[in-house]
């Protein structure tokens, strides 16, 4: 073993502080949440002690035991055992065990003791513990485990000093086990024997969380305050975020002039900023209020224990149309993008219902739905209350987003009647103990959230603006012409071809042209409208506010018909990529893509037609 | 033809360039790694000027990754790195006997 670059492995129950205690070791801000199965991967890291020696930290996906039964779990249990492709075995294992549900973790600890290598097990959540009254002979426990325990506070700053200081001294001996070869019974009269022996607990469960959950799991009133729940959260985005959004707006309009200002009004290069750049990236730009106070709202949901919850309640309904309860974390993750969310299905043990789940994903409304769906919404969607309490606009949003939710159930359900096996898997699910959200970890994932959305604006958004204002002025139009410029242009030309596709669902030109670059990623259809109109001979007053413009040329049936495109059309191509590698398989991506268009299509059409005979 | 209109237009040439290589790389990230590994051994090469090799050199892509921040939403929980292929856990249907 080599002095100086000692391998450290964290392993652990899921949900018991591995990431936040690795965020804490190595300075990292791998993604925390109060629910298991946030880490599907191995993630690697490394810190100075305070001897000086450099120590890499490996944080592993938790695994109740070492028998895998899911993917994830699989790579914990093959790093541990020194098989893992590439990767030697550490020479030292971290075991992270939640103080307050010893019962449960503990099985673990002794699961890793017995692979006969250096440990160390990091009591933690040592704070929960204390508040709830039980007291831990943290030396008795250490003696009879046989491997040196410390206390550590995950999410407290300096709560892994401890953990440090012992990582940093002597690597531990190992002490043989006497039950090298002990059957799962035996582990678990051994836990009982260990926590008699050196564990005094007040009660099983933390009285808070019987109180909350007599309510927030009840059949009826947990379904309802999950559905006001998210009720709030969209009537927030809406209701919320319109300042800040005007300023922003404001702001872009007076830099747009203020840059172009110094250059000749008719020339390429003033287009190029004013039509292209400012008009294209002010579009997507104004949108991440909304995007910060809908994260705001997901991160605290993450953070306070209740998603597991929400799992539990929609476990039947799940079940009924043939998906697993765990799929309900990965969809969940879905709701921020679909690629985290598809890789989180690595937690699903069945290949039929992980397959399910990832081919359903991208139907949850991802957070690059959501500019597209204000920005209609703001434009055809009066701005009134509805039964005196309800703004109309975040009603609509709400219905969107269930509308994703519906759909997924629907499909699932059809995948569930087209498919040959017909085993059944039940939900289990550890739910959490709730805790109050940690205001430090809040802001730093919405600083993350909103320096992703921003390199997303200044790198393939404004990649794709520059290239479709490129093809939008070129060629340009020749002498004596009578039509906008663009219309000329290859992009316009593009757009007319496939007008003929998309007139019977509403869509113009000008809508076929920014679906083209929208395929990359959705929001950036709305840089694409504000870049074509912009280029459509529109003022530069009105380019830089595309909802009032498109609000004038645009029906309303057209608008619900986009809308109903974005529900479900795969305008995602990373998503696909994912689906690739996740499935190993190009059927499937044809399977996802073809069905998502297709619905997308027949959606929009009938959302067209019926709105067009209605009004 | 004026210094402005020459100026303008090889400011939007470069721009464009610019912009078609970065959405190449981010939407297309191995293909344009395999493209750019060509070019620079191409360019890295006995007998080529040394500015040449240089260049090549340069060109030399670093792993070309497709994240989350490139193509979907602005998550940010895929982590700052892909997993390595390995990780990648594929789906194997037997057919039913």
């Amino acid at each position: 073993m080599s002095a100086t670059a000692m391998r450290i492995a964290l392993v652990g129950n899921p949900n018991c502080g591995k990431t936040a205690l690795f965020n804490q070791l190595t300075g990292g801000r791998q993604k925390v949440a109060n629910y298991a199965g946030v880490t599907v991967e191995r993630k690697e890291g490394r810190f100075m002690a305070p001897s000086g020696r450099t120590l890499h930290v490996l944080d592993l996906p938790g695994a109740y035991s070492f028998d895998a039964t899911s993917p994830d779990e699989a790579i914990t249990r093959d790093v541990c055992h020194g098989r893992y492709p590439g990767e030697a075995a550490p020479d030292l294992i971290v075991c992270v065990a939640d103080a307050t549900n010893l019962r449960l973790h503990l099985r673990f600890v002794l699961e890793v003791r017995r692979l006969g290598r250096p440990v160390v097990l990091a009591l933690n959540m040592m704070d929960a513990a204390r508040r709830r009254g039980m007291v831990i002979d943290v030396e008795g426990l250490s003696r009879r485990l046989g491997v040196p325990v410390v206390e550590t506070i995950a999410i407290k700053r300096g709560g892994a000093q401890a953990l440090i200081e012992r990582i940093d001294a002597a690597v531990p001996e190992v002490i043989p086990t006497a039950v090298d070869s002990a059957s799962i019974e035996q582990l678990h009269a051994e836990v009982r024997s260990i926590l008699a022996e050196t564990v005094k607990l007040p009660r099983d469960t933390a009285a808070i969380d019987d109180a909350i959950d007599r309510w927030a799991l009840h059949p009826v009133f947990g379904l309802l305050i999950l559905a006001t729940l998210m009720f709030f959260i969209f009537q927030a985005v809406f209701s919320w975020a319109q300042p800040v959004m005007d300023g922003i707006q404001a702001g872009i309009s007076a830099l747009g002039a203020w840059v172009t200002g110094f250059l000749p009004g008719d020339s390429a290069l003033h287009s190029l900023l004013n039509d292209g750049v400012f008009a294209g990236l002010g579009a997507v730009l104004v949108f991440l209020p909304q995007i910060l106070i809908l994260f705001l709202f997901i991160l605290v949901l993450e953070e306070s224990g209740y998603l597991p919850r929400a799992a539990f309640l929609l476990d039947k309904m799940m079940f009924r149309v043939g998906l697993t309860g765990r799929a309900f974390i990965p969809l969940l993750s879905s709701f921020a993008c679909a690629i985290p969310g598809i890789m989180a299905t690595r937690s699903i043990q069945d290949p039929r219902d992980r397959l399910t789940t990832i081919l359903v994903a991208p139907l949850m409304t991802c957070s690059a739905r959501l500019p597209v769906y204000t920005l209609l919404i703001a434009a055809f969607i009066p701005d009134r209350a509805v039964w005196g309490v309800f703004n109309l606009q975040g009603v609509v949003l709400f219905a969107l987003y269930f509308a994703g939710i519906f759909s997924a159930l629907g499909v699932a359900f059809v995948m569930k009647r087209l498919r040959k096996d017909k085993s059944e898997h039940a939900l289990i699910m550890e739910l959490p103990s709730y805790r109050l959200p940690n205001v430090r970890d809040i802001a730093l994932g919405l600083w993350e959230r909103a320096m992703i959305f921003l390199k997303r604006v200044g790198g393939i958004i404004l990649a794709l603006t520059v290239l479709l204002w490129f093809l939008s002025t070129f060629p340009g139009a020749p002498e004596g012409a009578t039509q906008p410029a663009i219309d000329y242009s290859i992009a316009g030309r593009l757009g007319r071809l496939l007008e003929y596709v998309f007139a019977p669902i509403g869509f113009n030109w000008q809508i076929c042209v920014a679906l083209v670059p929208g395929l990359a990623a959705r929001e950036v259809a709305v840089a694409a409208l504000g870049t074509v109109y912009a280029m459509s001979g529109s003022d530069d007053a009105v380019a830089s506010q595309l909802g009032p413009l498109i609000s004038h040329q645009w029906s309303l049936a057209t608008a619900l018909s986009l809308l109903a495109w974005y529900v479900f059309a795969p305008q995602c191509m990373s998503t696909l990529a994912v689906i690739r590698r996740e499935t190993n398989s190009w059927r499937n991506v044809a399977v996802a893509a073809g069905y998502l268009f297709g619905l997308a299509y027949l959606a929009s059409l009938a959302t067209y037609q019926i709105a067009r005979a209605l009004s | 033809m004026s210094t402005f209109d020459i100026v303008q237009g090889v400011i939007i040439a470069l721009v464009v360039a610019v912009a078609a290589y970065v959405a190449f790389r981010k939407l297309l990230p191995r293909t344009s790694t395999r493209v750019m590994a060509r070019i620079s051994a191409s360019l890295n090469h006995e007998g080529r000027s040394a500015a040449l090799r240089s260049l090549g050199r340069r060109m030399q892509p670093a792993a070309a990754t497709g994240s989350c921040g490139d193509g979907c939403g602005s998550c940010g929980s895929c982590g700052p790195t892909p997993p390595a292929r390995s990780e990648a856990q594929p789906l194997h249907f037997k057919p039913r006997s």
